[in-house]
């Protein structure tokens, strides 16, 4: 036969629970973690609505195309380059992707980036963007140009 | 019957009462049938109550039997140490009001954590060249932050019907390229 519960015990056990709740409603997600270099992935994208079929590029993945397809008019998206670098925190490191587009990627922690994109060594822009990030602009013949930043400790394929 | 004269009777029984009003009770008693059933009544249950009531004889006399009480009173107020509640009461005590309050705090710091910007939607461009003016904006469902270079109409050039002489369409390209 079970034993009643005294009510003071049934109120400690009450206000121990509330008391744990309390210290994982109160603990971040994940802990913390040190800040660490960033494996930041470039990728020089192409965008067009030719048939792929006479284009000597690869289409990029599906869901990136997607993703560039609901906000851009075209139909098709080819990766032109795709590279990696480890930046450090608070250092920058040049990334080229073509002859005429290099980006000057600064890691400033929490997975914000300052950017210079620079074309033929001339800055074109300057800003400050939370990764992932796609810097886009258009060419004269109805084509586009995309640049896709992101970490690559990012698992989500965004 | 009124209460009061219900209360003067029973007084009256009781021996409380002083004597003008003793015979004033005793003649109501008299005279109204309800008064003395009622004075019957009161008078039994206090007979009963006197008979039932057992007599113990204590063996001491009066004034040693309550020297030992108060001597008793006066050890006891003595060897009682002033202690507080145990540290488990204190805790237990504490515990409580403090684990609510823990949980208030915690859905305070929650409900504030909703409400402060989230810093991935952080995205500003702070120069751009001078032909091209920047548009940026987020796209939700995926996330991503973009940077989109808008390039601005140039009077002079469409006036003029300048057409870029050859434009790469390769990709490779970074903006527009004129030659």
């Amino acid at each position: 036969m079970s034993q009643p519960v005294h009510p003071t015990s049934r109120r400690l056990i009450a206000a121990m629970f509330l008391l744990a709740l309390a210290f994982q409603m109160a603990a971040p997600a994940a802990p913390a973690a040190p800040a660490a270099d960033l494996k930041l992935e470039a990728k020089l994208l192409w965008g067009a609505n030719g048939r792929p079929d006479a284009v000597k590029y690869h289409l990029t993945d599906p869901a990136l195309a997607a993703t560039l397809r609901r906000n851009f008019k075209w139909t098709n998206y080819y990766e032109i380059t795709n590279l990696a670098a480890v930046i450090p925190l608070n250092q920058s490191r040049l990334v080229r992707l073509s002859d005429r587009c290099t980006l000057s990627v600064k890691y400033l922690g929490s997975s914000l980036v300052a950017v210079d994109c620079l074309n033929q060594g001339i800055q074109i822009s300057k800003g400050t963007n939370a990764l992932p990030c796609i810097y886009a602009g258009t060419n004269l013949d109805d084509t586009a140009w995309f640049i896709r930043l992101r970490s690559l400790d990012d698992k989500s394929k965004k | 019957m009124k209460p009061e004269l219900e209360l003067k009777l029973q007084a009256w029984l009781d021996g409380e009462l002083p004597a003008a009003e003793a015979e004033q009770a005793r003649r109501l008693a008299a005279a109204e049938p309800e008064a003395a059933r009622l004075a019957a009544e009161l008078q039994a249950i206090k007979t009963a109550l006197l008979n039932s009531e057992e007599i113990v004889a204590v063996p001491e006399t009066r004034e040693f039997y309550w020297s030992k009480i108060e001597r008793q009173i006066q050890r006891e107020s003595v060897d009682r140490p002033l202690l507080g509640p145990s540290w488990t009461e204190r805790f237990r005590r504490w515990l409580a009001p403090l684990a609510g309050a823990a949980a208030l705090a915690a859905v305070l710091l929650v409900a504030l954590n909703q409400f402060r910007p989230q810093q991935t939607a952080f995205n500003q461009v702070s120069g751009m060249a001078d032909d091209y003016t920047p548009r940026t904006f987020r796209d939700n469902p995926s996330g991503i932050n973009f940077v989109v270079f808008q390039a601005n109409p140039q009077p002079s050039a469409v006036s003029a019907g300048a057409q870029p002489v050859r434009t790469r369409n390769d990709g490779s390209s970074f903006l527009i390229e004129k030659e």
